[in-house]
């Protein structure tokens, strides 16, 4: 992979070269029981052509922070503050129709799970077809035959014949594979891969990490990539935001985020996972918990488990600000890093809240209602 | 007649550190697929296709391959959940496949398990406690009120307050439910625990705490763990040997710092370097396997590896390669293994039968 | 057997590292008070929520209440023949002065034998009620055990019990109850709910046997088998509380298919025989009601019924979203 990782800190980019460009998005959703803020006050930019990875642990809001982007949320979630704006249009500002022709067009998207992602009772030539169809305006045939080419430009093998086969048919990587070239059909100029290789081995998941980067220096896609995983951040992304309990705690490029990682939450992060060939007596371990997302603790979020923390910690939002030369962190322990005003949002209705409970939401965002407790371990130096 | 609590702290008694705790012989599990109005077998799933292994008391043997490779089932088989097709388990020199009834029985209480999925491996219908307290329960240990105090003690033991043992599952968090699923596994105070991808479904920083617990875990109760994962990084972290399995195979085993730095296997050479490492600085040379794992209903004949080999040959197609020792403590199941002394890219013509197949190396 | 017992409490004194282990993060015991919002709780609120599902769980409440209180008060009413007032029109609102008409002694009006329709309606409302009831409770043992056992252990067990299942669903329903009732002469409240148990259970077969057949693949049941439980344990500790919701809801939408089924046996008279009531032998003569216009008779049993098994359903539905909203 020809990436200068090893060149010192570039400057994230300039005005022009931007795709996209999130500022101070919220995004809420009503549950029984409360607001969950899923997304709370996250800025980002993508610049054309380069891989941008957003890294956090489950229910940091990565995935909600996508489907924000694409529109995509459910009834009881809105976006209730802040703008994207993608090659100068307001995204929020758009109707729905609107929105249409920029998905799976301008703007694609890959998930986890192929096999839920994908039509059950369709043919893969037909849905990358579809698709094709939808926002390029051709007949059947021409859209078939054009299906057919990208499925071998993603290195299917036999595409006339496999075209024909139904997703169940396909491995895991196969339908990963028709997942991108479904995206990548209408040339895109975002791609937002939401963990597209989590649910699948590591060799396999090799293949498709290589296919993606094959992909976008052909077809020069700016990519989002989300995931929990930071050795694939570390091999694809060039700039890395992490995300935490709905906020961007740091960003940088790649490589001053793993070399010099400034946020607590990133050194502890990156400290606590086992490195192949350098096994360690004991792990470092962050203490206690992801937060209840009904109740996240007031200041900066991540405080109750942070070693340095101090004085303003608990009292107001610290802000993302510059704290080394393209290096944006949002912690009290440097200066620059000033409390962040609280932004009027609108409330969202009881009417919305889905029986979606309590529990459940909990459950899915893995996190208690039962005190860490003994969860903790005396952390050593990051 | 309820046996005293105090028969789980038995001390260990005479061990002879040379013999080995568990001993696999030729495992092999092949899962039948029914079919036809009689729903007979038409075919096998050869999950597990002979393996042996063998892991010392004290020790960790770590077992990692992908999907089809067959780990889960043997670990599986190892406690009998599932019945082996042939081969044998030694516990301790005793048979657990010839076991019946009460004898089987009283051997539950010497092998655990700790499953992958926090959500699906306790059942949600019971208060923490009574979980945690079932083995107990189930050989008639202790009057309820030791048993409710063991409850307790277990739960402090693996990072709890005991005070919640009348909550239910969904209250906690899936790290917290993974403890609890631990807790439950040390109740009976088992010589061996096997370890089914414990922290693969955790986030990342919950991993650290459980796999610091489960290390501390040992030390205390002299534990011996059999651990299964996909994840080498996590396996190399707590393992002192390691086992590779690809499709229902052994491919190679060896101490865990032998494999990571010599591996032989050309499996295990390509999986060594295409893991993503968190360091954009340390760019390596990638052997990008091509082609879909194989399904084990129809596995490759002769090396079962073949077709994604990159230097597979005829031969590797016709005579199956057997597990022999490469240096001292390291085996692999290849005609090749020791000739190459790291990897690269050999004169001989890669084999293409079957699926396709090819090298691609990458470089920084 | 003096040997030196080691307990846990000496090896954690003895090992700092799993005292270490123990530290407890400070500050966040608030969460220690977050309601222990047990499943069933839940159920109940998002139950609650449910506007229509409470409703008609409030008159169905109503029903059942009159059909408890309704026959002590009304005493034998239900069968006091009046030959001086049959066909009694209900209390109804008239043109003419005076506006409301009808005798208060017989607000629901007479049959063709003087007897109060309203002391019918609420006694034939024990009938209906009963056999739904006790026929459920009877599918619930028969199928459920049928079920459960074919579904945990499968192979041939599963298949004797399956057969014998697709016997009782090929069984022409009518015709067994016609044969039972004639070989055993006549037909009696508890004849009745077993001849229903016994033709009707295989639906809650099926389901349960569904349920056990996914559950007993389930990790923790694997886990209790490794801790080495029992297959008794196992079914009914393990498998049977989860198997419980689609039952539940299977089981109150069952009640009402039993209340029309018994409703349509009165009607062609082998239900109940008289003078006992039930809503379906009160519609037996319903042909001579309707060509003599006394729709009153026809009108207030129909409804009875109608009215019932909606309520039923409705709450059967209610209950469904309760206990599993992700199935919406």
């Amino acid at each position: 992979m020809s990436r200068s990782a090893l060149a010192p800190a570039r400057p994230l980019a300039a005005a022009e070269d931007v795709i996209l460009r999130i500022e101070n998005l919220h995004t809420h959703f009503r549950v029984l029981g409360g607001i969950v803020k899923a997304v709370d006050g996250v800025t980002l930019t993508i610049p054309r052509g380069k891989t941008v990875g957003l890294v956090g642990e489950s229910g940091c809001g990565k995935s909600i922070t996508s489907l924000s982007i694409m529109r995509l949320l459910e009834k009881n979630g809105r976006i209730v503050g802040g703008h994207i704006e993608f090659r100068g249009k307001d995204l929020l500002a758009l109707s729905d129709a609107e929105m249409q022709e920029i998905r799976g067009n301008d703007i694609a998207m890959i998930f986890q799970e192929p096999m839920t992602a994908l039509n059950p009772v369709f043919t893969v030539g037909n849905q990358v077809a579809e698709a094709i169809q939808l926002h390029q305006r051709l007949d059947r045939k021409e859209a078939w035959e054009k299906a057919v080419e990208q499925l071998k430009l993603v290195g299917i093998s036999e595409p006339a014949r496999r075209a024909k086969d139904y997703p169940h048919q396909l491995s895991g990587g196969m339908r990963q594979r028709v997942m991108i070239a479904m995206a990548l059909s209408c040339s895109p100029e975002l791609l937002i891969a939401d963990e597209p290789t989590t649910a699948l081995d590591v060799t396999i998941q090799a293949q498709i990490l290589e296919l993606m980067h094959e992909m976008q220096e052909r077809t020069g896609t700016a990519i989002l990539l989300i995931t929990h995983d930071l050795g694939v951040i570390a091999e694809m992304a060039d700039e890395v935001a992490v995300m935490y309990a709905g906020r961007i705690v740091e960003q940088a490029s790649t490589y001053d985020v793993y070399a010099a990682p400034k946020h607590p939450y990133t050194q502890g992060l990156l400290a606590s996972i086992p490195k192949l060939g350098q096994k360690q007596d004991r792990l470092h371990v962050i203490k206690g918990n992801v937060p209840n997302p009904l109740s996240v603790p007031p200041g900066c979020s991540f405080h109750p488990r942070c070693p340095h923390r101090f004085e303003p910690c608990d009292k107001a939002v610290p802000s993302l600000s510059e704290v080394a030369p393209h290096h944006l962190a949002a912690c009290y322990l440097y200066p620059h890093v000033h409390p962040e005003a609280e932004m009027e949002v609108e409330e969202l209705p009881e009417e919305l809240a889905k029986p979606h409970d309590v529990a459940v939401a909990r459950a899915e965002k893995h996190i208690s209602a039962v005190a860490p407790a003994e969860d903790a371990e005396v952390d050593t130096d990051a | 007649m309820p046996e005293a609590l105090e028969v789980l702290d038995q001390p260990v008694g005479e061990v002879n550190p040379d013999q080995p705790l568990l001993e696999v012989r030729d495992l092999v599990k092949h899962f039948p697929i029914k079919g036809g109005l009689l729903q007979r077998p038409v075919a096998w799933v050869k999950a597990v296709d002979g393996v042996s292994l063998s892991i010392k008391p004290g020790e960790t043997l770590g077992l990692i391959g992908e999907s089809g490779s067959g780990k889960s089932t043997v670990a599986r088989c190892v406690l009998r959940l599932y019945e082996p097709t042939s081969g044998d388990i030694l516990l301790e020199g005793k048979s657990v496949l010839r076991a019946r009834g009460a004898e089987l029985h009283h051997m539950r209480r010497d092998m655990q398990i700790i499953f992958q999925d926090p959500y699906g491996s306790l059942n949600p219908r019971m208060s923490v406690g009574e979980i945690v307290a079932e083995g107990l329960h189930v050989h008639g240990i202790g009057t309820p009120k030791e048993r409710e105090d063991e409850v307790v003690r277990l739960l402090e033991t693996v990072g709890l307050r005991g005070q919640h043992r009348g909550r239910f599952p969904h209250e906690f968090s899936g790290g917290q439910r993974q403890r609890i699923g631990i807790a439950r596994a040390l109740a009976l105070r088992p010589k061996l625990i096997i370890a089914d991808e414990p922290v693969s479904a955790l986030d990342v920083s919950i991993q650290s705490q459980i796999l610091n617990l489960l290390s501390d875990l040992q030390s205390e109760f002299n534990l011996t763990y059999l651990f299964v994962a996909h994840n080498m990084a996590v396996v190399e972290q707590v393992s002192d040997r390691i086992a590779v399995m690809y499709l229902g195979k052994l491919v190679e085993t060896a101490d865990a710092a032998t494999l990571y730095e010599q591996p032989k296997h050309p499996y295990t050479q390509a999986l060594i370097s295409v893991i993503p490492v968190p360091d954009p600085t340390k760019r390596k040379e990638k052997i990008v396997l091509q082609g879909d794992i194989p399904s084990p209903i129809n596995p490759p004949s002769g090396c079962h590896f073949r077709t994604r080999c990159p230097i597979a040959t005829e031969y590797c197609a016709q005579v199956e390669p057997p597990l022999r020792e490469i240096t001292p403590g390291q085996w692999a199941a290849c005609h090749y293994a020791d000739t190459s002394p790291g990897f690269t890219r050999s004169d001989r013509a890669p084999d293409r039968s079957g699926e396709a197949v090819g090298l691609r190396q990458e470089s920084a | 057997m003096a040997q030196e017992v080691v307990t846990t409490e000496n090896a954690v004194g003895q090992s700092g590292q799993v005292a270490q282990a123990a530290e407890i993060i400070q500050g966040y015991d608030e969460l220690e008070h977050a309601p222990e919002l047990g499943f069933w709780k839940l159920a109940g609120i998002r139950f609650l929520h449910h506007r229509v599902a409470t409703v008609s769980l409030g008159v169905l409440a109503f029903i059942v209440l009159a059909a408890i209180v309704g026959p002590i008060l009304e005493g034998n009413q239900y069968k006091v023949l009046d030959y001086q007032s049959p066909y009694h029109p209900p209390v109804h609102l008239q043109l003419a002065p005076p506006f409301l008409a009808g005798d208060w002694h017989h607000p629901l009006g007479t049959d063709e034998v003087g007897r109060d329709q309203l002391a019918r309606l609420v006694r034939g409302a024990r009938v209906s009620l009963t056999v739904g009831l006790m026929a459920m409770i009877g599918y619930l043992l028969i199928g459920g055990t049928f079920g459960a056992l074919a579904g945990f252990f499968g192979g041939w067990v599963d298949q004797l019990l399956m057969r014998v299942t697709d016997v009782i669903i090929a069984s022409p329903f009518l015709l067994v109850v016609i044969a039972v009732t004639a070989a055993f002469g006549g037909v009696s409240l508890f004849k009745l709910i077993i001849i229903l148990s016994i033709l009707g259970w295989f639906e809650i077969a099926r389901l349960m046997r569904s349920q056990f057949l996914s559950l007993r693949e389930s990790e923790y049941v694997m886990a209790a088998r490794a801790l080495g439980a029992s297959n008794f344990r196992i079914i009914t500790r393990h498998i049977l509380p989860n198997a419980l919701t689609p039952i539940i809801v299977s089981a109150t939408l069952g009640v009402s298919g039993i209340i029309l089924l018994e409703a349509a046996l009165g009607f062609l008279g082998y239900s109940i025989p008289p003078p006992e009531p039930s809503w379906g032998n009160m519609l037996s003569n319903f042909e001579q009601y309707m060509l003599g216009g006394y729709l009153w008779l026809v009108l207030f049993p129909a409804f009875a019924l109608v009215t019932t098994a909606l309520c039923i359903n409705l709450i059967g539905d209610g209950i469904r979203d309760a206990l599993d909203p992700r199935q919406r």
